[in-house]
């Protein structure tokens, strides 16, 4: 606080209230009265704790030097279910998305009826029914019966993730692309995917968040995941609250990371178009004359058209350009009448195509 | 899109071929290797029921949880929705506080396994929470009629404790997920809306509420119906504290008649049937705003 | 257990019924997932276990006992291919042997007291663990008498009881929250009475030795 600054009262004050400072000092005021509020909650449960009892559930030191305690390998089980069944759920949802989009009939009855009994199912009865009517039908064991429960639950939600992103992408690209005679494959690679993946990852991860979630529902059929081992041990010990807090936040550690993970997946998928985009895109579409004659051409369009050096600022491409030759058309061909269109501002649409 | 062309390929061909031997293969082992001795009679028996006392025919216990897993699931999806719009405007306030308030519940909650807060929440927040607010006494202190009314809309007063922590339970869970959806709701809204709103000289306020959420309601409209099917779904869970719904129930018949794979097979099919109808009815009010919107 | 009505029944719910005319208050039951049932207690959601609640030392430590009302034991029901010879507890302990039981019972102490070896499989429901022996997936479920002995009864071509009665003897008291020396008192005295009476051994004989109440459940 210096003479040269005359005291701004009114400012002053605003200037503290915007401060972040305030706000994270309010939250941490919220958070110590939650504190306090569970401290009289459990003192009014007159609940005894022995937290002491937990280090040793985790990690106990035997005569083998330190092992993993039996909450640690319930852990292992709950990753392991998760992970195979997210490989499965993945490609599941896939193959469903896929089938959803194709235009032959049966497989998108298929994938329909699929989806929709999984969907319109809770998870509980679906791994019950799974364990105890079909698992005897088929002889599937208790771990396989879970990871498949898990998988075929979680692939339906994958699926809808890939289905929403295909469809997120704006029809009009599709049908552009389409005119221009670009074969199917040739659409998904070039303009569905690379701005759908930006759509389905988040979600994606999101899906692998909730597949570790609802892995905890295998402990119903007696798998030692996590929380198997811990209903165990709770009814062994009866430190009930001592454990699921325990168990908690050892699923909070892992989602968490996950989550971690989904946040910066989110950002990068969507910095990696935008700076591709506007490095090569937006100054092409300065030209308004382009955009204006070219409605259907939107920037998000312009990603697959540019996905090599840009003639403006010649930087490098991501992933080598391939030649595509199995149409009539040429990319390079197409391009160098979109050049040439956003250059001399001459209307081009796909119906000049035969010029 | 324009109407799909469809097209018999070789897809097609393999998937019925496949089909059709699966299903043999099911009739199969259902058949000649299970040899379970089925007993369909025992189900009537515990849907309905005939009341001597009132001389009518009343939902038997089956039933009755089919009705306690859509009231349970009504009354938490309002909450949720209550707490997942407050939570979502939170999420994208300009205030810091805000958002670290509606980012901590988010996190917490989506990050831990439903099973594991269904337990917390049971034990913990219902036991602080329902005492303070007078449930038990209010339920104590109400009529006849409006013990009877109270059986209809939520639980008999004896389990409407109960009944409340499991809708409080899924209310805060499910809250979660759609403070999300009213996030990703209101962020999918084009930035040019906001500044052409704010161009109009309309204040944050107003700007919200006339320009960014009717909008955003319409992105929001099938994922919060959706939600709706997962708070069904998910209520399945709180049978685990022994709220009495259709899980829970179907439990109960199959310890105390031993019937199990029929019992299974019944509540499949209720799940099925609620959640179906109801993601129909998803699937024409998403065709209905797409038709109105183009 | 539910009848066809609705209604809860059995040998528990006759003497909480009893109880409750006695006291001359009206009973509520709660039905609570067992593996929830001593924090459910200790948390007030209802005020008395009259569950067929062995008494066990851990127990007592949470909750307080009345003297015993009722006398349960464990016995085994194995699967007849899976189990095949097996004729004694020694042929079940070991490590390959899976054993179903019910979470959090007393089943689950018997087996680890009696099977230390085998691998225990614990479920929220006693029908799961029997669906599981079915199936064949366990080659035996440990739970109180005398349901082992019917379900071996009910699917004698898949189950039978490779023991004889009971392996264990187990008390069984109503469970309440410290602190309450009087309705303690008070228990422990009705207890007493109902079992000179001969009405706890009349309740017990009728749920437990015959199956004369079936047509209430089917």
């Amino acid at each position: 606080m210096s003479a040269d600054h005359p005291p701004q009262t009114t400012g002053r004050s605003a200037g503290i209230l915007r401060s972040p400072l305030f706000d994270i000092a309010q939250f941490v005021g919220l958070l110590l009265f939650l504190g306090w509020l569970s401290l009289r909650s459990i003192e009014n449960l007159g609940y005894h704790w022995s937290w002491y009892q937990i280090p040793a559930l985790i990690l106990k030191s035997t005569a083998d030097g330190i092992q993993p305690g039996p909450l640690l390998l319930g852990l292992g089980v709950t990753i392991k279910i998760s992970a195979l069944s997210l490989v499965f759920a993945f490609v599941i949802g896939l193959v469903t998305a896929l089938f959803r989009l194709s235009h032959s009939p049966v497989a998108r009855f298929v994938a329909r009826i699929y989806l929709e009994l999984s969907r319109n199912t809770p998870l509980l009865i679906q791994l019950f029914f799974i364990y105890f009517v079909i698992g005897p039908l088929f002889g599937l064991e208790r771990f396989p019966s879970a990871v498949l429960a898990l998988s075929l639950f979680e692939g339906a939600y994958a699926s809808e993730i890939f289905r929403s992103g295909v469809l997120s992408v704006d029809q009009g690209q599709i049908e552009a692309a389409a005119s221009l005679g670009m074969k199917k494959s040739y659409i998904y690679r070039l303009i569905i995917l690379p701005q759908a993946i930006r759509t389905i990852l988040p979600p994606l991860t999101s899906q692998a968040i909730s597949l570790i979630k609802d892995s905890a529902l295998v402990s119903t059929i007696a798998i030692y995941d996590l929380t198997m081992q811990a209903q165990a041990l709770i009814s062994e010990t009866f430190l009930t609250f001592e454990i699921w807090f325990t168990v908690a936040i050892l699923y909070l550690m892992i989602t968490i990371t996950l989550s971690f993970f989904r946040h910066v997946s989110g950002k990068t998928a969507q910095d990696f178009l935008t700076s591709r985009q506007s490095c090569h895109v937006s100054r092409l579409l300065l030209n308004s004359t382009f955009t204006e004659r070219n409605p259907w051409l939107h920037a998000s369009d312009c990603y697959m058209f540019f996905s090599f050096p840009c003639w403006h600022c010649h930087c490098p491409p991501k992933r080598p350009l391939r030649q595509h030759s199995s149409s009539s058309w040429s990319r390079r061909a197409l391009l160098k009448r979109l050049s040439k269109a956003a250059f001399s501002g001459s209307a081009w649409t796909p119906s000049s195509r035969g010029q | 899109m324009d109407r799909p062309r469809y097209r018999l390929t070789v897809l097609d061909i393999f998937l019925v071929a496949a089909l059709a031997g699966s299903l043999l293969f099911i009739i199969y082992r259902l058949v000649f290797v299970l040899n379970y001795n089925w007993n369909w009679a025992i189900i009537p028996t515990y849907l309905v029921r005939f009341d001597s006392e009132s001389g009518r025919w009343t939902a038997n216990v089956l039933l009755e949880g089919l009705f306690t897993t859509i009231r349970l699931s009504a009354w938490g999806m309002l909450l949720a929705a209550v707490l997942g719009l407050l939570m979502g405007l939170a999420r994208t306030s300009r205030r810091l506080f805000f958002k670290l308030c509606a980012r901590t519940y988010v996190e917490l909650i989506r990050n831990t396994p439903p099973l594991v807060l269904v337990f917390i929440f049971y034990f913990f927040v219902s036991d602080q929470v329902l005492p303070a607010i007078g449930a038990e006494t209010f339920v104590r202190g109400l009529s006849e009629r409006g013990n009877y009314w109270l059986h209809i809309f939520a639980a008999p007063p004896e389990l409407f404790v109960a009944f409340l922590s499991g809708t409080i339970t899924i209310g805060i869970f499910q809250g979660a997920y759609i403070t999300e959806i009213v996030r990703a709701g209101i962020q999918a809204i084009d930035i040019g809306q906001w500044e052409a709103s704010r161009a109009l000289g309309l204040n944050r306020l107003q700007q919200m509420r006339l320009v960014i959420l009717p909008q955003a309601l319409r992105l929001m409209l099938p994922p919060l119906a959706n939600e709706f099917i997962n708070t069904i779904k998910y209520s399945s869970i709180v049978s685990i504290i022994s709220i009495q719904e259709l899980t829970f129930q179907g439990m109960q018949v199959m310890s105390s008649t031993q019937v199990t794979i029929e019992v299974w097979l019944t509540i499949t099919g209720m799940y099925l049937v609620l959640c179906l109808t109801l993601s129909l009815w998803v699937q024409w009010l998403e065709n209905r705003l797409n038709v109105q919107s183009s | 257990m539910k009848d066809k009505n609705g209604k809860f029944i059995g040998f528990e719910i006759d003497v909480a019924t009893r109880l409750a005319e006695d006291m001359g208050v009206k009973v509520e039951f709660v039905p609570t997932a067992w593996s929830g049932i001593i924090p459910a207690l200790l948390t007030g959601k209802f005020d008395v276990i009259i569950g067929g609640m062995g008494i066990l030392p851990k127990r007592a430590l949470k909750v307080n006992f009345t003297q015993p009302y009722d006398f349960s034991g464990m016995s085994i029901v194995a699967h007849k291919e899976k189990a095949a010879g097996f004729s004694s507890l020694e042929d079940f302990n070991k490590a390959d042997v899976q054993v179903a039981v019910k979470l959090g019972t007393s089943a689950v102490a018997a087996a680890q007291k009696y099977l230390p070896k085998a691998t225990l499989r614990m479920f929220e429901n006693e029908t799961q663990t029997y669906q599981e022996l079915r199936n064949g997936n366990v080659h035996a479920v440990v739970g109180s008498a005398p349901r082992p002995a019917y379900e071996a009864l009910q699917y004698s071509d898949t189950l039978y009881l490779p023991l004889k009665g009971t392996f264990t003897k187990e008390p069984i008291g109503f469970a309440l929250r410290k602190g309450d020396p009087d309705s303690l008192a008070f228990f422990n005295s009705w207890i007493t009475g109902v079992w000179l009476e001969g009405w706890l051994k009349e309740r017990h004989d009728y749920w437990f030795e015959t199956r004369e109440w079936a047509d209430q459940v089917e």
